[in-house]
């Protein structure tokens, strides 16, 4: 349907508006670039949309140095994420697959408490976050809830958010020596991604996009069985990117080149 | 000839030029259009009432509801329902028409709107349709005698939508005596010809005149199809098309006009009828088809024989498809010397999205596995594909088809120009990678029906207004056209103006397709400006008081002599320049007035003999081919446009570079794919059209301009030639990298990685 239903809009100017408004019907929305499709589609309904673009509390990207982490505001694009000194210094991979989300337009708009809270599991910043360990404040009028990003995303297009809940900031650990993220992007969203740290001691895989969400493993260094064992026991999905057998293919020869391993 | 900025470059960057989408009329109202969720069901009954009473609606139109209007629409095959009524014959068809005062308004009440389906079996691809009993269409509509250009539609309704054949020699024969005999099937998938704009229709019925603003390629095919709905004479319909977002062939002939003119009709008001991506795919795509060649060669690579059997998936209304099924038989066997031929075509009806025209028309289809099987046929044979097809190809004035136009292009040098160039940046593959170089020729007997009239006014200042009812959809057709005109008239560009087509006040013109403007309009447009020559010739002489055989043109002045005028010189043979401005002030006495021009072209003179050109397609590509991924990334493209004479040598490098983009996006995204009744992929999101990041690394664009063309100055048509050999060259060339012949488009990396895997187990097991 090329035209979207009349609905309401609830501008918030504050986090506590926003809380207060949002609900079953009330869906939030900041840059709309997977609520408007969706609702173009039928698949979501919401008798209005709560604009959070104005609540300043969730625009912040603040560097806690003696924590060591880089906390982001739900409502910050994935452009001023991906060009923010801050986040180009602490978590360079992150700010990378920032910039190579999607197209110029979903990275002027798109922000990154809508690709987390839509749970696409096509998709870059959730398979990054869960490897560089991040935690998501998660709150309602009735207080905060502090989530990993795998409590966060629990299935494809699914979150363990109530109705009444609000992203508000995800925090991160800055990123650690030896950590890459490569992705297979033939399509509009990535087919495939791998965030990886590795270390003398530790291989950390996480795999992200071909799954229902990101999946991590933790491996000591050199261990290909485990790491074979992982990739076999990975739950790939089938769609127009391709069949599980060729993911699977394509997730091996990914990791013997990015681990210096061989068949 | 010379580069020249396009006239419409400030309007379009601007955003200022006007698309169908922007029109509006007073008293506007907005339709929403129910499709069917069905592909193939009998409709039980719509219940409309809810509907009928949400707010804004004026009106919800059904089939019913449409009278004494022609119920059914189609050039060739009248079957084509406005609205579909009594069954649906594909999923996303027209079932009901809601018309409100507003796009919302008509968007809600069209979701209260309830269709009672009873179904049928959906046939949704052409081996079960033409397998099954059950009929997509019950009955015929074709009229006895009915035809259109050499077309006789079939009358059988076996889930047959055409059948045709061409066939010289004894082909049999020939292939049972050759050495060497190839064979080739393809599968080419179902594409969208997608466009920026989407289809649009503006339409104003009040009694005695219907007025269409639309995204139509061909207005004046339109006005007759609308005349006759709406027995109304031509003259009293009026088809405006301002500029198109993109055509590509999908907007050719009637598409939405109808349902906009019905639903006007019956609401009383102007009724606006817009379409997103989705509806746009289920209103036209392209054929798919599969095809299979056999090829026989003698002992020296010579082509003794082919034996080509095509077969269309061409939905559930014909369209134009029976048309290009004819000129896809013509385009299958290639520019190749040929003693004997059978080729068989069938364009069978599915319960699938209408095809119908699609840049290449038939070429693309066809040629993936008459190209691709010269390729295997050259790893058979032990030469290079080069010069096996070197050894095959027709010299120009050579005949493809007898009765039609010699060759008017040198393939082999064209071929040759492909191979240099190809050879020139020729790189080692990086490690992890493959890498592979093919070639691809192609003939196409343009479609270019020799049917144009162009007018040239020239006013007071002696500027120029050009009219022709050719569709600006991008190719840049009104800045060739208006330097084609400032050259014969001797004025500068800036002073032809060119507007939209318009039946009511530009001139007839049969269509905007085939590559065929600069060629046949051009043409009328020359002769409209030699009629104006004429003219002002006449009014010179006539205001002198002289003969007019006294009376010279040369250098854009009229020479008229001096004597005559009235005015002393030194000899009665002395003569001065009038400038055509004067001519026409002198003739009015005033500074007013204006000399008109008029131009036909007709199946007469230069284009006597069709086709008016053959437009050749010679290109070549070298891929890459990731081993891990099955990526494929073209690493050069080379195009041959051999135009015969470029009139505009920048427009003419566009349209060849974008119709061989299109041609990449064939083989290596695009494929509109129905998992049971309906597209998995009504979108731009999963259907994948090519991007910036596709484009080729190297591109190397040649002109070949030897002169040899009907056309003006010698020029011929581009705009198709460079998409047809694309596909297969793509096909090849990935063949040759991995190892494996690709029998299936697009090449999408799990295709090629499954193609690499083959290899392996291939190598491994032998």
């Amino acid at each position: 349907m090329a035209v979207l239903p009349e609905l309401g809009l609830v501008r918030s100017a504050d986090l506590d508006e926003a809380l207060a408004a949002v609900g079953y019907d009330h869906a939030p929305y900041a840059g709309g670039t997977e609520l408007v499709p969706a609702m173009g589609l039928g698949l979501r309904r919401p008798v209005a949309i709560v604009d959070l673009k104005r609540v300043e509390a969730l625009k912040g990207i603040e560097v806690d140095a003696e924590g060591g982490t880089v906390t982001i505001g739900a409502a910050v694009t994935h452009r001023r994420l991906s060009d923010h000194p801050d986040v180009q210094e602490h978590l360079p991979t992150l700010a990378a697959a920032a910039s190579r989300v999607g197209n110029a337009r979903v990275r002027s708009t798109g922000t990154v408490g809508g690709n987390l809270c839509f749970a696409e599991p096509r998709s870059d910043l959730g398979c990054v976050l869960l490897a560089l360990g991040a935690t998501a404040e998660v709150r309602s009028a009735g207080g905060a809830r502090f989530l990993r990003i795998d409590e966060l995303i629990v299935g494809a297009f699914e979150t363990s958010l109530t109705e009444n809940e609000i992203l508000v900031s995800v925090t991160v650990p800055f990123e650690p020596p030896g950590m890459s993220y490569w992705k297979l992007q033939s399509y509009e969203r990535p087919t495939l991604g791998v965030a990886l740290v590795v270390t003398a001691e530790q291989w950390e895989v996480t795999v992200g996009a071909a799954t229902e969400r990101p999946t991590r493993a933790v491996l000591a260094a050199g261990d290909t069985a485990g790491l074979a064992d992982f990739v076999d026991g990975l739950e790939l999905s089938d769609d127009m990117t391709g069949p599980p057998d060729y993911k699977r293919s394509v997730l091996r020869a990914h990791l013997e080149r990015a681990l210096g391993t061989t068949r | 000839m010379t580069a020249a900025p396009r006239s419409d470059a400030w309007e379009k960057v601007t955003g200022r030029a006007c698309y169908a989408v922007d029109a509006a009329l007073p008293n506007m109202a907005h339709a929403a259009v129910v499709r069917s969720e069905r592909a193939h069901a009998r409709i039980v009954g719509i219940d409309r009432a809810e509907a009928e009473a949400a707010p804004g609606v004026i009106a919800v139109v059904t089939a019913e509801d449409l009278g004494d209007l022609g119920r059914r629409f189609g050039h060739i095959v009248p079957d084509h329902a406005i609205l579909a009524e009594g069954k649906v014959r594909y999923f996303g068809e027209p079932v009901t028409v809601v018309v409100a005062e507003t796009p919302h308004q008509a968007a809600d009440a069209a979701e209260l709107v309830w269709v009672d389906y009873d179904d049928l079996p959906a046939l949704t691809d052409a081996a079960t349709a033409l397998a099954s009993d059950v009929l997509i269409h019950e009955q015929s509509y074709v009229e006895p005698g009915q035809k259109f250009l050499d077309v006789a539609p079939a009358a059988s309704t076996d889930n047959v939508a055409h059948r045709n054949e061409l066939a010289w020699g004894d082909a049999e024969a020939a292939l049972a005596a050759a050495a060497t005999v190839v064979e080739t099937t393809t599968t080419f998938p179902l594409v969208y010809g997608y466009a920026m704009e989407t289809y649009n229709a503006l339409a104003d019925w009040q009694p005695g005149s219907l007025h269409v603003v639309s995204t139509a390629q061909h207005p004046l095919m339109v006005r007759r199809e609308l005349a006759r709905m709406f027995s109304l004479p031509l003259a009293a319909v009026r088809v405006e098309v301002p500029y198109i977002g993109g055509g590509y062939g999908s907007k050719s002939y009637t598409k939405l006009e109808p349902l906009a003119a019905a639903a006007s009709w019956v609401a009383g008001r102007p009724v606006k009828v817009t379409t997103d991506v989705e509806a746009a795919m289920y209103t036209t795509r392209a054929d798919g088809a599969l095809v299979t060649v056999r090829t026989g060669f003698d002992s020296g690579g010579r082509i003794v024989a082919r034996d080509i059997d095509i077969r269309f998936d061409t939905g559930a209304y014909a369209d134009n498809s029976p048309l290009v099924l004819t000129k896809s038989i013509n385009r299958s066997f290639g520019p190749y010397r040929m003693p004997n031929l059978r080729v068989r075509g069938v364009a069978a009806y599915t319960n699938t999205s209408p095809a119908s025209s699609y840049r290449g028309f038939g070429a693309p289809q066809a040629a993936l596995a008459g190209e691709l099987n010269m390729d295997m046929a050259a790893e058979e044979l032990g030469i290079d594909p080069v010069e096996l097809r070197r050894r095959n190809l027709l010299a120009p004035g050579d005949t493809l088809i007898e009765g039609k136009r010699p060759l008017d292009a040198d393939l082999v040098a064209d071929l040759d120009a492909v191979a240099a160039a190809l050879e020139q940046h020729a790189a080692e593959p990086t490690p992890g990678t493959l890498r592979g170089r093919a070639v691809a020729v192609t003939a196409s007997d343009a479609g270019a029906s020799p049917i144009s009239t162009a007018q040239v006014r020239m006013h007071a200042d002696g500027s120029v207004t050009l009219l022709v009812s050719s569709t600006e959809m991008g190719q840049g057709s009104r800045t060739a056209l208006a330097q084609i005109a400032a050259r014969e008239l001797c004025v500068p560009i800036e002073a032809v103006a060119v507007g939209q087509s318009d039946t009511r006040f530009t001139p007839f013109e049969w269509t905007t397709g085939a590559s065929r403007t600069t060629t046949v309009v051009g043409l009328a447009v020359q002769a409209a400006c030699a009629d104006l020559w004429d003219n002002l010739r006449d009014r010179a002489a006539e205001s002198a008081g002289v003969p007019v055989d006294e009376v010279r043109v040369s250098d854009g002045l009229i020479h008229v002599p001096l004597a005559a005028r009235g005015e002393s010189g030194s000899g009665a043979d002395t003569v001065s320049g009038l400038t055509p401005a004067e001519v026409i002030r002198q003739w009015f006495g005033a500074d007013a007035g204006e000399v008109v021009g008029v131009g036909v072209v007709r199946r007469d003179g230069a284009t006597a003999v069709l086709p008016p050109f053959w437009e050749i397609g010679a290109v070549g590509v070298e891929v890459s081919v990731d081993e891990a991924t099955g990526e494929v990334t073209v690493e050069h493209l080379v195009t041959v446009g051999d135009v015969g004479y470029a009139v505009n040598p920048d427009l003419v490098k566009g349209q060849d570079l974008g119709a061989a983009t299109q041609g990449l996006g064939i083989a290596l995204w695009e494929e509109m794919v129905y998992d049971g009744e309906q597209l998995t992929n009504p979108n731009l999101v999963e259907y994948r059209v090519p991007r910036l990041r596709d484009a080729p690394r190297r591109v190397t664009s040649v002109l070949a301009e030897r002169g040899d063309g009907a056309g003006p100055y010698g020029a011929t048509g581009a705009g198709e030639g460079a998409l047809n050999p694309v596909p297969a060259a793509v096909a090849a060339a990935v063949g040759r990298a991995v190892g494996i012949w690709p029998t299936e488009l697009p090449l999408t990396p799990p295709r090629v990685w499954s193609l690499l895997q083959q290899a392996q187990q291939f190598l491994g097991g032998g």
